[in-house]
């Protein structure tokens, strides 16, 4: 049994492995769009810096709200609470698992200074942009990073 | 949401934008603040977060074309759209992939996601639609309160003035909403 254990934890380790990658913005990207369209709300946590990861929750929250006043008022409290993030996190990735999943191609790399680099593509066919900022080897996409720095 | 991120930045970013200071404030302002890295680098977002208002107010102003209230507050959303662009431009963030005439169309993907959430709600009914431009509105005045918390009093200032526009703003889509239900 704890062989099996542990033969599963291995093999999850090594599938999750696959998924993400963070040692360029491209792939950070790429990471960030395979979270989104997988619904995987911790591995878009992990590609994201906080405040991006947050202002997304928010924002995929925000067609519940508009509909719900209860949701509505646990939206308004995201952030303080872990039980209320549990609760706008699950209503996020329920909205993501009803949405279709899209394609993103001809990623191009655009260096903003050492540490922050600029990624456009096109995501279905239309022109999408995001910002990528460098934290402990590993890039991340940051909504703020859009300004030339180092 | 994301105007509790970016209204920080905004209000000062826009007391460093003088022309707009004199016009929104009465001329009062007299000290400008300089911007720190991190409100800098929220130009981008806050030029296209006032792009996705603009934008909502031109799309449901056009689906509801007897709503003239779309079409009073969509120039103040511009005003706040050009400053931020100029910061943006003053500070080195390239906008060069946004299209300003691109109605409704973002390239930063949440921004999208803003946008198509604000619409689709707006097009359920005409009700909906005005009560979209409360909401935007409620949360601007809402986001500028705890926003004003500490700030120098120049900041607050700024503030003020871009709550007492919110409110007026909020004045017209409740009379609208009351208009409606009569």
């Amino acid at each position: 049994m704890m062989k099996l254990i542990v033969y599963i934890g291995l093999l999850l380790s090594t599938l999750w492995a696959q998924e993400i990658s963070l040692s360029t913005p491209k792939e950070a990207v790429q990471s960030y769009y395979h979270a989104m369209n997988t619904a995987n709300i911790d591995m878009l946590e992990k590609v994201m810096v906080k405040s991006s990861f947050d202002t997304t929750i928010e924002v995929w929250a925000l067609s519940k709200a508009l509909k719900d006043k209860e949701f509505h008022e646990t939206l308004k409290a995201y952030g303080s609470d872990p039980k209320i993030d549990s609760k706008v996190k699950e209503a996020v990735k329920k909205k993501l698992l009803k949405s279709p999943a899209k394609k993103i191609s001809n990623l191009v790399e655009t260096p903003l200074g050492k540490s922050r680099c600029m990624v456009r593509y096109k995501e279905d066919g239309q022109s999408k942009q995001l910002f990528t900022s460098l934290h402990a080897g590993e890039w991340k996409i940051d909504y703020k990073a859009g300004r030339k720095i180092d | 949401m994301i105007k509790k991120i970016v209204i920080a930045s905004l209000a000062t970013a826009l007391l460093a934008t003088s022309s707009f200071a004199a016009g929104r404030a009465g001329g009062n302002t007299s000290s400008t603040s300089e911007l720190t890295q991190e409100q800098k680098d929220t130009l981008l977002f806050i030029y296209q977060e006032e792009k996705v208002a603009r934008d909502a107010y031109i799309t449901l102003g056009n689906y509801y074309p007897n709503q003239n209230v779309y079409q009073n507050i969509q120039s103040s959303e511009q005003e706040h759209m050009d400053s931020a662009q100029g910061l943006c431009e003053k500070y080195g963030v390239d906008i060069s992939n946004v299209d300003e005439t691109d109605i409704g169309v973002f390239v930063v993907p949440v921004l999208q996601e803003l946008y198509d959430t604000l619409v689709a709600q707006g097009y359920q009914s005409e009700l909906s639609g005005l009560m979209v431009g409360e909401y935007i509105e409620i949360t601007d005045i809402d986001d500028l309160e705890h926003a004003e918390i500490g700030m120098p009093s120049d900041v607050v200032k700024v503030y003020e003035n871009l709550k007492a526009g919110s409110y007026s703003h909020l004045d017209a889509y409740r009379a609208a909403i009351d208009a409606y239900n009569k």
